[in-house]
C-alpha cells in the first residue's frame, strides 16, 4: 500500500514543483504584481548580462571588420547605443512595464488573427535572438577555454560537450529560481565590470607610459584610410602594415586564431554537409568590409 | 534566458496557443535547455556560424522597438521625437537588412524558428478550443431578473438564438414558435433566449458579459465573446451553479457541411453551435448526469 503511494507522492510533489513558479499574465490595475520583487538594479544585473556579452564581442568583432579602426567602430556603436537605442528602449520600458515589451506596442496594430500572427513573428526573431545568446556566449566561452594553456588538453579537446554543460548550468540556475538567478547575476556584472575597470586602467597607463603606441595607433590610422585595397600577404608593405595590430591588440594571435579556426573545424566535423561551406562563408562580411575600408 | 522566460508567456498562453504549463517557470527553462542543446550541437558549438542567427535576431528585435516608438511617439503627438526614433529606426532597419543580405544563414534560421512557433502555436489553440475559455461571467441587473424569475421552476429553458440585424418582437415569436414544435419544449414553461454576438475570434479567453434585455415580452439574453459554443457552456454552467436547477439549452440544426463549419468554428468563432456547444460541456465537466442538457431539433 505505503509503496504504492509512494511514487504517487513523489510524482505528485515533482509536478508540484515544476509547476510552482508562474508568470502570470498582468490583467489590470486591480492584479497584483508576482510575489517575487527586486530591486531595479539586481534586474538590470540580471537582464543586463545578455547585453554584457554583446558589449563583450563588440570590441572583437570590431578588430575583425576594422582592423585597426575598431576603437572607431566602436565608439560609434557606444553612440548608437546611447543616443538611439537607450531613448527607444526607455520608452519601451515605460509602455510596458509588466514586461511584454516592444511586442505589444505593435500588437494593436494589425487586429483579428493577423495581430496574433504578428506576434508570432516577432517572438520568432525574439526566440532566434535569445536562443543564440546562450547557445553563442557558452560557445565562445569554451572557445576562451580550449584556447587557454593552462586547461588539460583533456578538457580542450571536448568543446562541444563543454559547451552543452555550461548550458546545463545556465538551465540549473534558473530552474532553483529567479532568485538565485539574480543572486549569480549580480555577482557576474560585478565581476565583468571590475575586470573592465582594470583593463581600462592599464590601458590609460600603458599610454601614459608609452604614447608611442597612440601615435603608432594614429598613423596606421592613416595608412590604412590610403590603402584602398586592404593587406594582402603576398605584398611585403602589407604584411608590414599589419604590425601596429599586434602591438595595439594584445589578443590579436587569439582573435585571429578564432578567426581562422572554427570553420576549418566546422568542415572537419561536419564533413559531407553541404551547410558548412555556406557557414565558412559567414566569415567574409568581415573581410570584405575591411576591403571597402 | 530571463529574458525568454518573462516574454513568451506574456502572450502565447493567453492566446490559448501553448499549454497551461507554459506559463510555469520551471518547464520552459527545460524546454528552453533542450533547444540550446540542440542548437549547441547542430552548430558543433562555432561560433562563426552561430554569430549569423544571433545578429539577425537581436537586429530584428532592435528594429521592431524602434519602429514601436517611432510609431507610439507619432501618435502621442510629438513631432520631434517622433523623426528622432525614425532615424534611430532607419539605423537598425538597415543594419538588419545589410545582415540578412551579408549572412542568409541567420534569416533561414530565423524563419525556421518562426514557422515552428506558428506550427505549434496553431496547433496547441485548435487543441484548447474546445476548453471553457470564459474566465468570469458578469450578468446585468435586467438579466438577474430574469434568471431570478426562472428559477422558481423546476428547469430553466434556454433558447439559442442568432441575433438578426433587425430585432422585433416578430423574430423571436416565430423561433419560439419553431422551437416549441422541433425541440418539444412544453407550451407552459417560459423560455430565455440567449444571443452570443462574436467579437474578436482571434482573442483566447475573456469575460462573459450577458446583458437582459425585454423584447415584445420575450426575455432576450446577449452577451459577447469570442466563441459562441464555449460561452453558451460557460453561462449554463453559470445557470446550473448559481441555481441549482438543471439549464436545457434547445439548438437547430445548422444549415451546410459540418466540416466546412468545424473550420469556420476554429477560425471565426461561430459554426456547428450544439455539438461543439455539448463537447465544452463534456470536457468540462466529467459526471454526465451533472451537465446541462443539449437539445438539437430541427429540419
Amino acid at each position: 500500500m505505503s509503496e504504492a503511494t509512494a511514487p504517487r507522492g513523489r510524482t505528485r510533489r515533482f509536478k508540484g514543483w515544476l509547476l510552482e513558479h508562474r508568470i502570470e499574465q498582468v490583467q489590470g490595475p486591480e492584479a497584483k504584481e508576482g510575489l517575487e520583487q527586486h530591486a531595479w538594479w539586481k534586474v538590470v544585473c540580471l537582464t543586463g548580462v545578455d547585453y554584457f556579452s554583446t558589449l563583450a564581442y563588440i570590441p572583437g568583432i570590431a578588430a575583425l571588420a576594422s582592423g585597426a579602426l575598431s576603437p572607431i567602430t566602436t565608439m560609434l556603436i557606444v553612440l548608437l547605443t546611447l543616443f538611439g537605442m537607450l531613448p527607444s528602449y526607455r520608452r519601451v520600458a515605460a509602455a510596458s512595464p509588466h514586461g511584454q515589451g516592444s511586442i505589444a506596442m505593435l500588437e494593436t496594430l494589425l487586429s483579428f488573427w493577423r495581430g496574433k500572427l504578428f506576434v508570432l513573428f516577432l517572438l520568432g526573431f525574439v526566440a532566434t535572438a535569445w536562443l543564440f545568446t546562450i547557445t553563442l556566449s557558452a560557445s565562445s566561452a569554451t572557445e576562451q577555454v580550449a584556447g587557454n594553456p593552462i586547461v588539460p588538453e583533456l578538457l580542450r579537446e571536448r568543446e562541444i560537450t563543454l559547451t552543452l554543460a555550461l548550458v546545463a548550468i545556465l538551465g540549473g540556475v534558473f530552474l532553483k529560481g529567479f532568485r538565485e538567478a539574480i543572486g549569480l547575476a549580480i555577482f557576474l556584472v560585478r565581476t565583468y565590470l571590475l575586470l573592465n575597470l582594470i583593463i581600462v586602467a592599464v590601458s590609460i597607463y600603458q599610454i601614459a607610459t608609452n604614447p608611442a603606441v597612440l601615435a603608432d595607433w594614429t598613423g596606421s590610422l592613416f595608412t590604412r584610410t590610403q590603402a584602398a585595397g586592404g593587406p594582402h600577404p603576398q605584398h611585403e608593405k602589407d604584411a608590414h602594415r599589419l604590425r601596429p595590430d599586434h602591438v595595439l591588440l594584445s589578443n590579436y594571435h587569439e582573435l585571429r586564431h578564432n578567426r581562422l579556426d572554427p570553420p576549418q573545424a566546422v568542415r572537419a566535423r561536419r564533413r559531407g554537409l553541404r551547410a558548412s561551406a555556406r557557414l565558412s562563408s559567414a566569415q567574409l562580411p568581415g573581410q570584405r568590409l575591411r576591403h571597402r575600408l | 534566458m530571463a529574458g525568454l522566460l518573462n516574454i513568451v508567456p506574456r502572450y502565447l498562453p493567453r492566446y490559448g496557443m501553448a499549454p497551461e504549463w507554459g506559463r510555469a517557470v520551471r518547464p520552459l527553462v527545460l524546454l528552453y535547455t533542450a533547444v540550446c542543446f540542440a542548437i549547441v550541437v547542430l552548430f558543433s558549438a562555432s561560433t562563426t556560424s552561430q554569430a549569423g542567427p544571433y545578429a539577425t535576431g537581436v537586429l530584428a528585435m532592435m528594429t521592431s522597438a524602434a519602429i514601436a516608438v517611432t510609431l507610439t511617439t507619432r501618435r502621442e503627438g510629438s513631432r520631434l521625437a517622433a523623426l528622432g526614433f525614425g532615424v534611430v529606426a532607419v539605423v537598425a532597419s538597415y543594419a538588419t537588412v545589410a545582415n540578412i543580405v551579408e549572412q542568409p544563414m541567420g534569416i533561414a534560421i530565423a524563419l525556421i524558428s518562426i514557422a515552428t512557433i506558428i506550427v505549434v502555436s496553431l496547433v496547441s489553440r485548435v487543441q484548447r478550443s474546445t476548453e471553457l475559455r470564459q474566465e468570469r461571467i458578469e450578468i446585468d441587473e435586467t438579466a438577474q431578473g430574469f434568471i431570478d424569475d426562472a428559477r422558481t421552476r423546476d428547469e430553466i429553458h434556454v433558447v439559442a438564438h442568432r441575433r438578426r440585424p433587425s430585432e422585433g418582437p416578430e423574430i423571436y415569436a416565430a423561433k419560439l414558435k419553431e422551437q416549441r414544435e422541433d425541440n418539444h419544449i412544453p407550451p407552459e414553461e417560459p423560455v430565455l433566449f440567449l444571443e452570443v454576438d462574436v467579437e474578436d475570434a482571434s482573442e483566447f479567453e475573456d469575460v462573459l458579459e450577458v446583458m437582459g434585455k425585454d423584447v415584445g415580452g420575450y426575455r432576450v439574453l446577449r452577451a459577447q465573446s469570442s466563441v459562441v459554443p464555449n460561452a453558451i457552456a460557460a453561462f449554463l454552467l453559470h445557470l446550473r451553479d448559481t441555481t441549482g436547477k438543471t439549464p436545457h439549452c434547445y439548438f437547430g440544426w445548422t444549415e451546410g457541411n459540418p466540416i466546412v463549419y468545424l473550420f469556420r468554428y476554429l477560425l471565426f468563432g461561430e459554426g456547428d453551435t450544439a455539438p461543439v456547444t455539448h463537447e465544452v460541456l463534456r470536457e468540462a465537466e466529467s459526471d454526465p448526469e451533472r451537465r446541462p442538457i443539449i437539445h438539437v431539433g430541427g429540419r
